[in-house]
């Protein structure tokens, strides 16, 4: 019993703690969702039906490209922290867990077709994608 | 006996909860969307509609309104030692096209920010 006690002292002064979370933003699409977009054959209009709103629209020479994108991750970490002196404490902390944003990325030509599509980390995905702006031509 | 009850007190008596929800924006509202006419629509027409967007991004002589409200709900539960958090965001989202004449051609559209939902991890399946 007083093993217990000292335990729940122990415990009770916050030397050790543990953390889970789990975090969740936006949702996945089915595995299969992607399966009626044909680069060379669909357009805008099907992939906007299929997948919904992007959650990101960015120019692409004269087309465009669309992302969609997911985070979906648990993440645990524990805390020990020891008193070294009256007014000081030492602490370590691990923790792991927390990838980047998966997505879908659709290329699209200047007429809305769709170009090509990749899946990935959806912001590496767009960074190896990037191209300077065009010039508006004044008519 | 006692002394069980007296360390599940302790136990309680330390531990606690909260919920959190967070909107950014204000709810799209579907019926709204039935309005907007690919081909015949204009962004005035969208903007009449939904408002202000949140995001304009230019397309060359091309444009794309954004439109969006989110919700956040997070939970947690704390048990001594024990720190058990979820969060989980979703959102409506509206992405209005235009060609170089400010006419409507496509409209994507995402409701889903009402599937939100509260949890802590080890009370939610992993999916």
């Amino acid at each position: 019993m007083r093993l217990a006690l000292a335990f729940c002292a122990l415990l009770g002064t916050a030397c050790v703690t543990v953390n889970v979370t789990r975090f969740a933003d936006e949702r996945e699409p089915e595995e299969d969702v992607l399966l009626p977009l044909v680069p060379g054959e669909s357009d805008l209009t099907q992939c906007l039906e299929i997948l919904g709103a992007p959650v990101v629209v960015e120019e692409l020479d004269d087309g465009a490209v669309l992302g969609w994108g997911w985070r979906r991750f648990q993440n645990m970490s524990v805390n020990v922290s020891v008193p070294v002196s009256s007014d000081a404490n030492a602490s370590v902390q691990y923790g792991r867990g927390g990838d980047g944003v998966e997505g879908i990325v659709l290329f699209f030509d200047a007429d809305w077709g769709l170009v090509e599509v990749k899946r990935g980390h959806l912001q590496e995905i767009l960074r190896s994608s990037r191209s300077r702006p065009n010039l508006i031509e004044e008519d | 006996m006692k002394r069980l009850a007296l360390l599940s007190l302790v136990w309680l008596a330390a531990s606690g909860c909260f919920f959190q929800r967070t909107h950014v924006n204000q709810p799209i509202e579907p019926a709204r969307l039935d309005q907007l006419q690919p081909g015949t629509s204009t962004a005035r027409d969208v903007v009449e509609a939904l408002g202000a967007p949140t995001d304009v991004v230019q397309l060359g002589k091309r444009s794309a309104y954004r439109y969006d409200h989110k919700v956040e709900k997070q939970t947690g539960l704390f048990l001594l030692v024990l720190g058990l958090r979820g969060v989980d965001s979703n959102a409506d989202r509206v992405w209005a096209f235009f060609d170089e004449n400010d006419v409507l051609t496509h409209v994507g559209a995402t409701i889903e920010a009402a599937e939100a939902g509260y949890g802590v991890p080890v009370f939610q399946d992993p999916d």
